[in-house]
């Protein structure tokens, strides 16, 4: 992720929003209070963003908020769980997990009718990560026990979730957003994925089938 | 949830009292009263002296006399009608100060009424506020609708709004005869908002889409993009579409 820095106006001129708009969607919390990064200049000081971020949602939030409200928003880009529990039968028929990520992650836990957002979120990662090939079966295990002893102590903030092998030993390792990490040059990073991302692409496909 | 309301007793001190945090229904203090631990009420009324340990939850407060809420507080509407400290983060649907109100936090409210004087010491978020008195605001400003009369001298960082309208009240205060120091008027860095009227505004730096500066500004630099006026009192030192 790059740390490249917009200043308000830049921003304002690029995506042809108003003042207005960016403290609106602030109020609204679309726009987390970190990414309003203060800094002086020549002018005295001035409001900066990280740029990637900043313009990826912007778009975002452009292109939906026409079919959702400002609120049903900021509760898609929350990095909040939400007070989602979805029943085994609804998790399989709307297609939020295939069958076989759901037997997978099933054969670990006693058998229940109800799941809270966090089991399906850690479904949901499963899915993504042996779909994009980029674990076996044996590997989603440890996934699926990393993301229960840990998660937790990450709930309602950004981190990811990155998989690394060394010498074909698969390890999983949950990061806070962004942070740099180094090592030894034997190690390989397979994959590395935002949880927040997880979060929003899963409270989108949730809201949907609701819909 | 039935029952839990069933549980919540009234809580009412008259004369000089204490009263331990919990769940309660009403509480009311009427002297003086000390409340030591988070309490969480449906209705909270002081018309004397309080002092709150904790945190305050509630459905509504009201204080008449003088307040201090030591923790956080979170209501559906708050009434300061005398002086009330607060000294974490406020949080509710609407807040009305007609006395003092002081926060030492942040506040975060969707109608903000202030008809005396606030000081606000962390950032105000409000969706509309509506001010009649004085405020000074030690963090940002950021509401959906500003709409300021000007009674005393005014003070915030920096202000960004959809829309903000700032007037000067119609009486001439007595002090302001005096000396110009005391005379009202708003003081900001930065203000910036879709659509702008400001009058007797001190401020550095103006952006917007609509500006318009009515008299007595004092304005270093204007930038908008549609639309700019200006009033031949006010001094604008630089102005530029951008």
């Amino acid at each position: 992720m790059s740390d490249e820095l917009i200043s308000k106006k830049e921003l304002l001129e690029l995506t042809g929003i108003s003042y207005g708009q960016l403290y609106r969607w602030k109020r609204k919390n679309l726009i987390p209070e970190e990414w309003f990064v203060r800094k002086s200049s020549f002018t005295g000081q001035e409001t900066f963003f990280p740029k990637e971020k900043m313009l990826t949602r912007i778009d975002k939030i452009l292109n939906m908020k026409d079919d959702l409200s400002l609120d049903e928003l900021a509760d898609v880009f929350s990095p909040n769980p939400g007070e989602i529990t979805l029943q085994r039968q609804s998790i399989l028929e709307r297609n939020i997990v295939s069958k076989l990520t759901f037997e997978l992650y099933m054969q670990h836990h006693e058998p229940s009718d109800w799941f809270s957002f966090d089991q399906i979120l850690c479904m949901y990662v499963l899915e993504t990560m042996l779909k994009n090939g980029s674990i076996t079966q044996v590997e989603g295990e440890i996934l699926i026990q990393t993301m229960e002893d840990h998660y937790g102590a990450f709930a309602g903030t950004d981190c990811e979730l990155a998989l690394i092998r060394k010498m074909g030993v698969p390890m999983f390792a949950l990061l806070p957003a962004s942070c740099e990490v180094h090592f030894d040059r034997d190690v390989k990073w397979v994959s590395r994925i935002s949880l927040s991302q997880c979060i929003q692409e899963l409270k989108l496909k949730i809201g949907e089938s609701e819909g | 949830m039935a029952q839990q309301q069933n549980a919540r007793y009234d809580m009412h001190i008259s004369g000089v009292g204490k009263a331990a945090g919990g769940q309660y229904g009403n509480m009311q203090i009427d002297g003086m009263g000390k409340v030591n631990g988070d309490i969480d009420c449906l209705a909270c009324e002081v018309n004397g002296t309080s002092h709150f340990y904790g945190a305050v939850i509630a459905e509504s407060i009201r204080i008449s006399g003088t307040g201090t809420v030591d923790g956080e507080a979170k209501a559906g509407s708050i009434l300061v009608e005398g002086f009330s400290t607060f000294k974490k983060d406020v949080s509710c649907k609407s807040i009305a100060v007609n006395g003092r109100g002081v926060l030492e936090g942040n506040l975060t409210a969707e109608t903000v009424e202030i008809g005396g004087s606030a000081k606000i010491k962390g950032d105000l978020e409000s969706e509309t506020i509506r001010v009649q008195g004085g405020f000074s605001i030690g963090g940002f400003l950021n509401a959906g609708e500003l709409d300021i009369t000007l009674q005393h001298v005014s003070q915030a960082k920096d202000i960004g709004v959809e829309k903000i309208t700032v007037k000067k009240g119609g009486r001439r205060r007595f002090f302001e005869q005096i000396t110009p120091v005391l005379a009202s008027r708003l003081e900001a860095n930065v203000i910036e908002g879709d659509e702008i009227y400001l009058e007797y505004t001190h401020a550095n730096t103006v952006r917007g889409n609509r500006v318009t500066i009515g008299p007595g500004c004092r304005i270093k630099l204007v930038e908008y993009k549609e639309e700019f006026k200006q009033d031949p009192s006010s001094q604008v030192k630089k102005a530029q579409q951008v």
